[in-house]
């Protein structure tokens, strides 16, 4: 049907564009299409005969080996997620149906988000290579946004080390730098930070695309002032949702907003260092004081999670997406019937449960200290274990794909699940009260469940929620169920009475509390 | 205890709560050694057994999420005798003979001696009152002087300090816990502002059950209002936002308040402030030790009148004895605790009876806010069991001449229905309904419904529910107080606490002022109260004559104990002095609610947050420089 | 894309078009055996050998039996669910009980059929037997209060859906019918149950302790009793 010849013409026209470059790393420096242009539309169910405009048989899964390896790892980012109830599965519900449609769409993106910077293949790809995520022509870390004093910033700017990494830069400014903050090594609401086997820190970075950077700026989110500001009293916050082109066609689609949230483990040895997807980084400590440069540490650091949220037109409450590495934790299931691998990064198989208590915090204080770079200053290290095992659906996804990323580091990573809402209705519904400024575009009015019912309804990556895994409402994990609860700094207008309506919802990302103020503002009093 | 096996630090502090929390942060980040003893159970790395133990719980009560366990296995309140680090529980604060018996040291932690119940209760984990709604409210200018602004009340006396003395230490404390209010809204009675202050986030909204209340009372005659004996009849009420540590914003890395309703027990996000988030930060110093599952067990003084060492009993695992050796000691263990440990220990001087007491006030004047509620229903419906459990009150009613008659009180506006007054809404009135049941007393007709007709009533009964709450002002009597069981001891061995307790005519005065506001408010508001009927049995109830009628009335517990170790300007009257310091011992500081000489009408959280910053900043200026 | 027509989904009409984000419109799928294994996996711990069928048209009879007892709609209680061919001519077998993340329904379900399984089993008969009725929900709350065995499990069955919580049938009746009657006691189901409670969604609220709403809603009114509970 319309779906596979789409995804054919996309596919086409993406082979077109690789063919203007050679793929020598001489040239890795020269830009590529930017992503999801065009939209990658292959989707996981398709129908079985694409002429049939009403198919008499049900839709048939995609196959994900030899024979379509080349059709999708090439793809390109989806710009919008294509999933059905229906399936040729007859013991599968709906739900699972639609799960495993976001599952593929799952593995696309982050395929399209890991594929060479240069536009090559990922199955071309060494460890080191850069991603395109990685590139700062197409994402942007936070503190890049959210400068000192509140400052705008245009996507085109070079990237500012802090002072004390610069003459490391300068010599290499292809390097990554991660400016550490509480946020760096401490998990959210400062839960506690997580010790690798070899007794380093874990660290976590947080990055933006494009349009979301345009909107920040375009209402200077960026800066803590602005949100504060009368300006600003009425915007309802409502990133890019992405959008396939219309219907038949190639072009005309947008991503729409994507943020991504990493976690690195410091690599020492080359053997790690052949397993997973490294770069090459410099790594600012955190600052003590306004007057001392900490150190800036070169490391190689290894993936070991990948967060990404991507937000679209018909799932308003963004899309969420995590991946780990395959050696990080044991699932609770392995551990009981000691099916256990040689090693883990955050879990040692020879010592026992009363020795190292599973999921613990590391014991106080958790700040880094600056003389032992990123050694945690005792000997402790995070025993972790994975408490919601990956569905077997999943698991059996995650094989197909690695299969077809065989030979690169991409074969060691694997999909724990995609939290989406469930309701499509709320999802993209109008409130009942039909008034126009509150169209449909992120609704934050909706009762009793702003969040459209997320399924499944936890999720936790054992590198990145390493604390709050778990099946209790609301205290446990859930992607959803917590961002729905981010807000901003904004204000009511000054002149608005008891009754007038107000929002400060921010539109699922914690992001926006990190806009400072403007140097010489009155702002509240915050760290 | 052998002296070499004992622990050393600079400052040694008992009680890990909001007192003991955040002296140690203070001390903390001034590179000062600090150990912590707290007798509860550790915190742990997330809240999924709290929260779960909440979720399961068949009375939601303040104890509920908290360790130790309310019930036994058996479904029976667990027996204090046998529970090492106890605490009281509102379920044993009903009739004698009944299942959580008030008087049955079976049932009660409290060797309640009456003649009245004490009807506050706290935990024993990170302090003992994460459970607390987060209330942030400042004390009046008055409430410092009530002996001078108020002669006639003989039990009244003045604190050694004022509201200009706390001013700064106030706004340290708000920063600190995270204090959301409009600078000018607060601005009542008296409560001043340095120039340009802003509190370090903005209110919280307004609920729609405020809105309602506002509306009745803003126009009233002087004949309504009389009965208040304020300096002149208002002709209106101003209803004012509460100032309360929970987030209107991102701060300091926890989320903005999402209207769980739920602040007691628990907040299931912590936009609520408790004293974890400070514990974590003192630990973060690195200079700040908590040792869990730690009961100080004496306070040893050694000939020289300092204090040289505090004992303690451990019992995550076997029992172990130890003890603690530091420059400085800091009891926080809450109104009761610190005087029960004070008693527990032995001076040198066999005349004086425990440490710190040669004023033989340690324990006495123990005070709470005696909580009086009603409820009804409102004429239109005011959608209650939406936001933080509460939002507004009423403030402007805190302080007049009244004062020297009766005492004052402070209004609360619940915004959940009716879920604490009648044991548990929605499944009281849900039961009612489903089951052609009466408990809640709208159910007349003992209907039992089904389907449609089962919707529209229970939708129009909740939607219409609204609760109002006075928190009474207690005075210091002499003979409340706290003293030791000679014959009940807890799990591991220590005496009891003993409560003497009564209300004196002066807060029971208070209390038939509130029902008579009450009665003004329901009128102006269209609620109209079920048919309730407090049974003879009920401990709390007591009968008092208004208007030529007899009329039945009964209290609860604000959770608010306060008063058993008193400050003062001089040694042979209170225990301690301004800055919270042992007049008996110079290196001994008893911190929290317990140091108030009068309890006013506000939360003391707030207060005793400024206390213990400026204890501490006394302590790193003066003790340990 | 298309929007799609906004509807109820207790309402849906057969031919629908479900929700599609990309590329075209699938009909509604056909479910015939589908739905009879999907009740094997999705069923869990059942005494008696009923066969995966059985047990898809008892849970379609669940559903619709709760949602005539409790008054709010079967689309609310078991999302997705869809009576096929239509809603006033519900066929047990083709009939979509429903899926959703949360699948309180089944917990439910299990959690009564191991208790009181005879009286359970009439239950759904009844309702079974009174699905097309032109008032099905009267139908089935009549049949229902014909004899106390019955006219008691269904309250505790209402009283769990509310409140998320397990009132004995038996300890209901002795709370009428004795004179002087015991407190009332109940036991919460599970963490999930509770915060699926009905009562306070029926008050235009949310179960104490459970928000999925954000910062300052209470400061509105709340939206229709509609969009709650579906009816």
């Amino acid at each position: 049907m319309r779906n596979n010849s789409r995804a054919v013409l996309a596919v086409l026209s993406f082979v077109g564009v690789l063919s203007c470059f050679s793929s020598s790393p001489a040239q890795a420096q020269a830009p590529s299409k930017p992503l999801g242009q065009p939209c990658n539309l292959l989707s996981d169910l398709v129908q079985a005969d694409p002429r049939s405009p009403k198919p008499a048989v049900p839709p048939k899964l995609t196959p994900i080996d030899a024979t379509t390896k080349t059709l999708i790892l090439n793809s390109g980012l989806p710009c919008q997620e294509t999933v059905t109830g229906d399936g040729p599965d007859k013991t599968k519900t709906p739900l699972e149906h639609r799960q495993r449609g976001f599952d593929f769409y799952s593995w696309l993106t982050f395929i399209a988000l890991n594929s060479p910077a240069d536009g090559s293949g990922i199955d071309q790809s060494k460890p080191n290579t850069k991603t395109k995520w990685e590139d700062r022509a197409n994402f942007k870390q936070l503190l890049d946004v959210m400068l000192p004093g509140g400052a705008a910033s245009e996507w085109t700017d070079k990237k500012q080390p802090p002072p004390g990494c610069k003459s490391q830069f300068d010599a290499n400014p292809d390097m990554m730098v991660i400016e550490m903050i509480e946020e760096t090594f401490n998990q959210p609401f400062k839960t506690g930070p997580l010790i690798d086997q070899q007794g380093s820190y874990a660290l976590f970075d947080i990055l933006m695309n494009r349009p979301m950077f345009d909107y920040i700026q375009k209402h200077k989110l960026y800066s803590k002032t602005d949100q504060l500001s009368a300006a600003n009293s009425n915007l309802k916050i409502d990133f890019p949702a992405g959008v396939n082109p219309p219907e038949g066609q190639v072009e005309g689609g947008d991503p729409g907003g994507i943020i991504i949230k990493v976690s690195w483990k410091i690599l020492e040895s080359d053997q790690e260092k052949r397993k997973f997807h490294t770069v090459d980084a410099l790594v600012s400590m955190p600052r003590e004081d306004a007057t001392t440069e900490p150190p800036c540490l070169r490391k190689t650091l290894g993936l070991v999670g990948f967060h990404v949220m991507h937000k679209t037109k018909s799932r308003l409450q963004w899309i969420w997406t995590s991946f780990e590495h395959v050696d990080n934790v044991p699932e609770k299931k392995e551990v009981d019937s000691r099916k256990l691998k040689p090693s883990y990064s955050f879990y040692n198989p020879r010592c026992n449960a009363a020795t190292c208590k599973v999921n613990e915090t590391p014991p106080w204080p958790w700040k880094p200290e600056p003389s032992l770079g990123l050694k945690f200053h005792s000997p402790f290290k995070s025993q972790i274990v994975r408490v919601t095992p990956l569905t077997d659906d999943t698991k059996k996804m995650n094989k197909q794909f690695q299969g077809i990323l065989k030979g690169t580091v991409w074969e060691n990573y694997m999909l724990l699940s995609t939290q989406w809402p469930s309701d499509f209705l709320c999802a993209k519904k109008e409130v009942s009260d039909p008034k126009p400024e509150l169209a449909p575009n992120t609704d934050l009015e909706k009762e009793p469940d702003m969040n459209c019912a997320p399924a499944p309804t936890y999720l936790a990556n054992s590198t990145l929620e390493t604390y709050s895994q778990g099946d209790i409402p609301l205290a446990s994990s859930s992607c959803m169920a917590c961002h729905g609860n981010a807000a901003s700094y904004q204000l009511a207008p000054p002149d608005a009475n008891s009754r007038s309506k107000f929002f400060n919802q921010s539109d699922f990302t914690f992001m926006l509390e990190k806009a400072r103020e403007k140097a010489g503002s009155s702002g509240g009093s915050q760290r | 205890m052998a002296a070499e096996s004992c622990i050393e630090c600079d400052v040694a502090i008992v009680g890990a709560g909001f007192a003991g929390a955040l002296i140690a942060n203070e001390l903390g980040k001034a590179r000062k050694k600090v150990v912590v003893l707290e007798a509860g159970d550790r915190v742990p790395p997330n809240i999924n057994d709290y929260m779960k133990r909440f979720y399961m719980a068949t009375a939601k009560v303040p104890e509920s999420p908290y360790t130790p366990e309310v019930f036994d296995g058996a479904g029976n309140l667990s027996d204090p005798s046998k529970v090492n680090a106890g605490r009281p529980t509102v379920l044993s604060l009903l009739p004698k003979g009944s299942f959580g018996d008030w008087t049955d040291p079976k049932k009660s932690y409290l060797i309640q001696k009456g003649p009245r119940p004490f009807a506050s209760t706290y935990d024993r984990v990170a302090g003992g009152t994460s459970h607390w709604l987060g209330t942030c409210l400042r004390f009046v200018p008055a409430d410092f002087k009530m002996k001078t602004n108020y002669p006639s009340v003989p039990q009244f006396v003045d604190w050694p300090i004022g509201y200009d003395d706390l001013n700064p230490w106030y706004g340290k404390a708000e920063e600190e816990l995270g204090v959301s209010a409009d600078v000018e809204e607060q601005k009542y009675l008296g409560i001043q502002f340095p120039a340009n202050h802003k509190y370090p986030m903005p209110k919280i909204p307004s609920s729609l059950v405020d809105l309602a209340v506002a509306d009745a009372l803003k126009s009233l005659s002087a004949d309504e209002t009389k009965f208040l004996e304020m300096e002149t009849p208002p002709t209106q009420i101003r209803v004012r936002n509460l100032p309360a540590a929970r987030n209107s914003q991102p701060y300091r890395n926890r989320r903005a308040c999402a209207g769980n309703t739920n602040c007691i027990p628990i907040c299931p996000i912590q936009a609520k402030y408790d004293p974890t988030i400070t514990l974590n930060d003192a630990t973060s110093t690195g200079f700040v030790r908590i040792l869990d599952r730690t009961v100080a067990s004496g306070i040893v003084v050694g000939e020289n009148g300092r204090v040289s060492q505090v004992n303690f009993i451990q019992y995550a695992g076997p029992r172990a004895n130890g003890c603690v050796k530091a420059k400085i000691y800091v009891i926080a263990a809450n109104a009761i605790e610190t005087p029960r440990l004070l008693l527990m220990s032995k001076h040198p001087d066999p005349n004086v009876k425990g440490v710190a007491n040669s004023s033989d006030m340690v324990g006495r004047d123990l005070m709470d806010h005696p909580y009086y509620v009603a409820w009804g229903l409102t004429a239109t419906p005011v959608y209650p069991y939406r936001g933080p459990l509460i939002t507004s009150g009423i403030g402007d009613l805190c302080d007049g001449p009244f004062r020297n008659k009766r005492g004052a009180f402070r209004v609360d506006i619940g915004n959940e229905g009716w879920n604490f007054v009648i044991g548990g809404d929605p499944n009281v009135t849900t039961l009612d309904f489903v089951n052609g049941m009466n408990r809640s007393k709208v159910n007349v007709g003992q209907e039992a419904l089904f389907g449609k007709k089962l919707v529209e009533t229970l939708n129009d009964k909740f939607t219409h529910q609204f609760r109002v709450g006075f928190l009474v002002e207690q005075t210091p009597d002499v003979e409340n107080r706290v003293t030791l069981s000679s014959q009940f001891r807890d799990g591991l061995g220590l005496p009891r606490p003993e409560i003497s307790y009564n209300l004196s005519d002066y807060t029971r005065q208070g209390i038939v002022a509130a029902y008579r506001m009450k009665n003004l408010l329901f009128r102006k508001m269209g609620v109209k109260e079920p048919p309730v009927e407090i049974g003879k049995d009920e401990p709390t109830r007591f009968e008092e004559l208004i208007d030529d009628k007899v009329v039945a009335l009964s209290y609860g517990g604000a959770g608010h104990v306060m008063g058993t170790c008193r400050m003062g300007s001089k040694k042979d009257n209170s225990v301690v002095n301004s800055f919270q310091q042992s007049w008996d011992h110079d290196n001994l500081y008893l911190v929290g609610s317990s140091t108030f000489p009068t309890g006013a009408t506000a939360n003391p959280t707030l207060t005793l947050a400024a206390l213990s910053l400026r204890t501490a900043d006394k302590i790193l200026r003066e003790d340990l420089k | 894309m298309t929007d799609l027509p906004h509807s109820k989904p207790s309402s849906v009409a057969p031919g629908e078009k479900e929700d599609e984000s990309a590329g075209g419109f699938t009909r509604r799928r056909v479910l015939a055996g589908a739905a009879a294994a999907t009740a094997a996996i999705s069923v869990g711990a059942v005494d008696s050998p009923a066969s995966a069928q059985t047990r898809h048209q008892d849970m379609v009879a669940f559903v619709l039996l709760s949602a005539a007892l409790t008054g709010i709609a079967e689309g609310k209680l078991a999302p997705n669910f869809h009576p096929l061919p239509s809603p006033t001519n519900i066929d047990l077998e083709q009939s979509d009980p429903g899926s959703d993340p949360v699948d309180v329904k089944q917990e439910y379900f299990d959690w009564v059929n191991k208790r009181h399984q005879a009286t359970f089993r009439r239950l759904l008969q009844f309702a079974k037997d009174s699905r097309n009725a032109s008032d099905r929900a009267q139908a089935i709350i009549d049949k229902v209060q014909a004899t106390p065995d019955t006219k008691y499990l269904a309250r505790s069955i209402v009283l769990m859906w509310y409140l998320g919580a397990w009132y004995d049938p038996d300890h209901l009746r002795a709370l009428v019918e004795r004179p002087n009657p015991p407190p009332a006691k109940f036991e919460v189901i599970s963490p999930k149950a509770y915060t699926q409670g009905w009562a306070l969604r029926v008050a235009q609220a949310h179960p104490m302790g459970f928000s999925e709403m954000q910062f300052g809603y209470w400061s509105r009114p709340p939206s229709a009793r509609t969009d709650f509970i579906g009816n």
